[in-house]
């Protein structure tokens, strides 16, 4: 009883002295908080940053047009003079078809992941929580795991015709099963735990305990899958445009030059590796920008990353 | 003692046991609560104790309809809560409301604890400032420092995390609480300090308890009125001091045995456990035998050392037998000396339990077909 009445008093004389409330951080605050204090995430930030500019100000940034070919000097190797990155079997300049190409590789590989994400979020959430239509959904999704991803694709871009729109389509279809799975298991893990029932007691709405309690588990989840399912996306698209159901030649695009260069591989190796470390790079720094995103999203590896500075 | 706040009357809650993955072909029940009768007086503490699995945390789920009864009834005020949607249900969620029993998963990991807290008042439409200032206050009567209302759940501990779940259930002023074995997942020295805050809360806001507990000295400390739940039955219920000190169901006397003869708080609950149905065999087989059998006889019969020729076929009622103190016992029906001629006659007993033994196999036979 008395430590009861001591702790109270303790803490309504505190209260007194300090009425300012600590400040509430918003969400925006902790992700850069926890991306500047973290070198990885800090590495892959940047990669990205540098891509988006390269893929905004291509025509700005790049030496040549990435059409323009100078037979003369084909296959050159990097280090040619005026073409720091070597030049491809045509004779155009790859370093500004890299940059070109970021554009179509961002767009490939990112538009899938943020729109699958949009759809299977709340796909994923409403069948953890109703167990009747949940079991529709995810039998649904098992009918779509079926088929293997390249496979699905394949077959549903020969339907749509070749192009980008149709591509970004397709993969969107691939991709929702992975994803809705992912936020399928956090959200019934989620569905147990007991701040549900709090939420309920509450006479809270089935809609808010979805959208507001459950989600910002359930996104977290997602967004870190989404960022390492990037780099699957990118070689998925860059395998169907080389089936020539994706973007087609001579656009740019890192996927098409990859396999374009493969004829050429023991002559010019430069060719096709320079685009696979393209794509090798982007995947790399979606990945760090993910676990990144993971640990500033969970309140409780915030603790421990600003403990440890 | 003043009007019941809540009566309940009949309540029953049933939990299917399914098999197979398309149909989920329903094979059988366990019976968590079953015809469960009792009132809460405003202003009370009822504390309510049983083994595990004695259908004490689903009892308080019903009254607060996070859980949907299947017969009976809950009178709260004009209105029966049993069967009401959730829509209905809400304007009695400003007056019911619960404190779970562990703190930390109670509240959202995700969200500051002014948003747990705040989330019920914002549900009411009350303005966000005003709730923001609520939460103060509440922070203040629980005990905490209202300036960290905008930290995260982890970043307290199990009593104080307790303390902001008492926060969160008392933000609509409620008139019951139901208090979950809201102490036993924290520590001994902690306990305490919550139980007192609940009593003094209780004075100050003029609460109504239903308080949950397998820890019997806990409960008669801290309850006015005792109710004593064996296998989703209710075998006893009287004042906390009639039952504490003069016991009359068997079920009731054995735990107190062991309470006081052991003089180890832990005790209660092995014994608990020990005459429960699930501790011989943690399966769901053995649970629904078990239910099946109840429905013969005294659920009780099964491990009672002083049953008798009824206690096979009949299920007592819960009746009075003093002012305010309710059994549910063959022993307190009619005259006292039939039961103690039997009881000395071996043979007779043996014979009796081989015929309990093989009408429970056959009800549970019955079930499994």
């Amino acid at each position: 009883m008395a430590t009861g009445r001591i702790r109270k008093s303790k803490a309504s004389k505190r209260s007194r002295r300090s009425v300012e409330t600590e400040r509430a951080r918003s969400t925006l605050y902790f992700i850069w908080r926890g991306i500047r204090n973290d070198p990885y995430g800090m590495a892959g930030a940047l990669i990205i940053l540098v891509l988006v500019i390269c893929a905004l100000f291509a025509p700005y940034i790049a030496p040549y047009d990435p059409q323009y070919a100078d037979p003369r000097l084909r296959l050159r190797g990097p280090g040619t003079e005026g073409h720091i990155l070597g030049l491809d079997q045509q004779g155009r300049d790859i370093l500004s078809r890299l940059i070109y190409g970021s554009r179509y590789s961002l767009i490939a590989g990112v538009t899938p992941v943020v729109l699958g994400g949009l759809i299977s979020i709340p796909l994923g959430t409403i069948a953890a929580y109703y167990e009747r239509v949940g079991y529709f959904i995810m039998r649904s999704m098992d009918v779509l795991f079926a088929f293997p991803m390249v496979l699905l694709a394949i077959t549903l871009s020969f339907f749509m015709g070749p192009g980008l729109g149709n591509l970004i389509i397709a993969l969107v279809v691939v991709l929702i099963p992975y994803n809705t799975r992912v936020v399928y298991v956090q959200a019934l893990a989620q569905k147990e735990q007991g701040y549900i029932e709090a939420a309920r007691a509450d006479a809270t709405s089935d809609f808010k305990i979805l959208f507001v309690e459950m989600l910002p588990h359930v996104v977290s989840a997602s967004v870190v899958y989404s960022m390492t399912i990037v780099g699957t996306i990118v070689v998925t698209a860059a395998g169907l445009s080389f089936l020539g159901l994706g973007v087609q030649p001579p656009t740019p695009e890192w996927g098409i030059m990859t396999s374009d260069g493969r004829t050429v591989l023991h002559i010019a190796p430069h060719v096709s590796t320079l685009p696979g470390v393209a794509i090798f790079l982007m995947v790399t720094g979606f990945n760090l920008l993910g676990d990144s995103l993971r640990d500033a999203l969970d309140p409780k590896t915030r603790l421990v990353r600003a403990g440890a500075r | 003692m003043s009007e019941p706040l809540i009566k309940v009357r009949g309540l029953r809650k049933a939990f299917p046991v399914r098999e197979g993955t398309v149909l989920r072909k329903k094979v059988g029940e366990i019976v968590a609560v079953d015809d469960v009768s009792f009132d809460v007086f405003e202003g009370e503490t009822l504390g309510c104790v049983g083994g595990s699995g004695s259908g004490k945390s689903t009892l308080g789920r019903l009254i607060l309809n996070l859980i949907r009864a299947d017969v009976g009834s809950v009178q709260f005020g004009d209105a029966d809560l049993v069967g009401l949607s959730p829509a209905e249900m809400r304007p009695y969620r400003k007056d019911l409301q619960i404190v779970f029993q562990d703190p930390l998963h109670t509240l959202n990991p995700r969200r500051t604890v002014a948003e747990n807290v705040t989330r019920s008042m914002l549900n009411f439409d009350i303005p966000r400032q005003e709730a923001r200032e609520r939460v103060q206050y509440l922070f203040d009567i629980v005990g905490l420092n209202p300036a960290h209302t905008n930290r995260y759940p982890h970043e307290f501990s199990g009593g104080q995390c307790q303390r902001i779940g008492i926060a969160r259930a008392l933000a609509l002023e409620p008139r019951f609480l139901f208090l979950d074995e809201p102490v036993s997942a924290l520590d001994v020295s902690i306990q305490g300090q919550i139980l007192n805050l609940l009593k003094e809360l209780q004075e100050t806001l003029h609460l109504t308890y239903l308080f949950v507990s397998h820890d019997l000295k806990l409960v008669k400390n801290f309850s006015d009125r005792i109710l004593v739940l064996y296998h989703g039955r209710a075998v006893e219920i009287g004042g906390s001091d009639e039952v504490y000190h003069q016991p009359k169901h068997p079920y009731t006397r054995t735990l107190l045995d062991a309470v006081l003869g052991l003089k180890k708080d832990d005790a209660w609950e092995r014994v608990a456990s020990q005459t429960g149905v699930l501790a011989d065999d943690e399966d769901l087989e053995s649970a629904m035998r078990a239910s099946a059998a109840a429905r013969t006889g005294c659920i009780y019969s099964g491990t009672c050392t002083e049953r008798f020729e009824p206690c096979a076929t009949q299920m007592p009622e819960l009746q009075e037998i003093e002012a305010g103190h309710a059994v549910a016992c063959h022993l307190y029906e009619g005259s006292k000396k039939d039961w103690n001629a039997s009881a000395t006659a071996g043979d007779a007993r043996r014979e009796r339990e081989h015929a309990l033994r093989q009408a429970r196999d056959e009800s549970a036979r019955q079930l499994m077909t």
